[in-house]
């Protein structure tokens, strides 16, 4: 397999706290090509969207942070996060998982979180030095306790998968993506992931500093914040700013 | 040797079919040569004392560049795609062109294929995909070798679809 963008290059540890920690120290003590990749099959305490906790049984999944270095204009850094959903997107598609983008990067099946990607970004002026992509992506688990809106591959085909091809295939496809990226072939990403968006051009309510209303996603602005149609007209939140809740004809 | 004589000299060499006359008098050398690929070349070495003749590369006619190299009796691929099909890989994966090591391909080189027909199995994650055709037409070549890794979009077969 040739790769167009990234290099084979993967440390595996046995136990970490945060592998997007473990990256960005990487980054700071050493030289490594982009596309390095840890992967961990035991996280301690990795870290989600908005500092939530992201756990995960030892073994089961796959939890990786890949380095890449794109030199990338700052105003471009959500197409980071395009790339890599359509990635995971992908690979859940092969494996005849249909699943959903839920903006601006979980991934979800039939309105339960199967991935969660959290994006690390070092700037250096108007450009992105490097970006740490950190992916959670649950495999194996079956069991999910207390979290009833989670699921994993082995729960929507009913059979295990190694844990390793997945990451083989997902390699691939964040290839594919990142080097549509580094072509500036942006308005194909953009179009892709609007094909792939939860609650796209559909009616949802939402809720804004303690504000709820009625709206509907049109699309998300170039820096990526999540664009909503309101009665007051068109606007823009940021991820912190806004919460969602999809009505279940959205799944 | 005046102009007159290396003219007919090179004429007679062109017509006689040999590729290269080299014949030397004296002080004076010249080397007729006629290139495989058609067109007469005339090397002249002359010494410095006497007028040196004006070499003309273009006193012969050439003859006629020969038909290009038939193309290879297998798989040939017309001189034109313009009009062809592209079936491209759905995904990454493996390409396999058969069920399994002991059995034909799916399709062959001039098999006519239609929408719905499996045309290869891609494996990814140890999970084989029949791949159907979404076309039909005359399949022109198998870009692809068998057991062999391919990428997202990369092109399988060229179909002829008229």
């Amino acid at each position: 397999m040739l790769y167009k963008r990234l290099e084979r290059n993967l440390i595996h540890l046995a136990i970490v706290d945060s592998t997007n920690d473990y990256a960005a120290n990487l980054i700071k003590t050493s030289e490594v090509p982009s596309g390095t990749t840890i992967v961990t099959s035991n996280q301690q305490k990795g870290r989600g969207q908005r500092s939530a906790m992201w756990t995960t049984q030892a073994n089961k999944n796959l939890t990786f942070s890949l380095i890449f270095f794109s030199n990338e204009k700052i105003q471009k850094a959500f197409y980071l996060n395009i790339a890599a959903s359509l990635a995971v997107f992908k690979t859940l598609s092969d494996l005849k998982i249909e699943s959903k983008i839920k903006w601006p990067n979980d991934i979800l099946v039939q309105g339960k979180k199967i991935c969660g990607i959290l994006i690390d970004n070092s700037f250096s002026g108007d450009k992105i030095q490097s970006s740490i992509i950190g992916i959670g992506l649950n495999v194996n688990q079956k069991d999910f306790g207390d979290l009833k809106e989670a699921t994993s591959i082995l729960n929507e085909i009913g059979q295990e998968v190694e844990v390793m091809d997945i990451y083989e295939q997902l390699f691939g496809y964040l290839d594919f993506y990142l080097n549509l990226l580094m072509e500036s072939n942006y308005k194909i990403l953009l179009q892709r992931y609007y094909e792939q968006l939860l609650g796209l051009n559909q009616e949802g309510e939402f809720e804004s500093k303690g504000i709820k209303f009625r709206g509907i996603i049109t699309g998300v602005s170039e820096i990526g914040l999540l664009k909503i149609q309101t009665s007051e007209g068109t606007k823009e939140f940021d991820l912190k700013e806004i919460r969602m809740s999809y009505p279940s004809n959205f799944f | 040797m005046d102009i007159k004589e290396i003219q007919n000299l090179i004429k007679f060499v062109s017509k006689s079919g040999v590729n290269e006359v080299a014949i030397e008098q004296g002080e004076f050398k010249i080397t007729i040569k006629s290139e495989v690929a058609g067109s007469e070349q005339v090397f002249v070495q002359q010494a410095p004392v006497m007028a040196a003749p004006q070499v003309m590369p273009a006193a012969v006619q050439a003859p006629v560049a020969a038909p290009e190299a038939a193309p290879a009796a297998t798989e040939a691929a017309p001189a034109e795609n313009a009009n062809l099909i592209e079936i491209k890989s759905p995904m990454i994966g493996t390409f396999y062109r058969r069920s399994s090591p002991d059995k034909d391909p799916f399709v062959n080189v001039g098999d006519s294929i239609s929408p719905g027909d499996c045309i290869c199995i891609v494996e990814a994650m140890k999970l084989f995909n029949e791949i159907e055709s979404e076309v039909s037409g005359k399949v022109v070549k198998v870009l692809v070798d068998d057991n062999s890794p391919i990428e997202y979009d990369q092109p399988l077969f060229l179909v002829d679809p008229s």
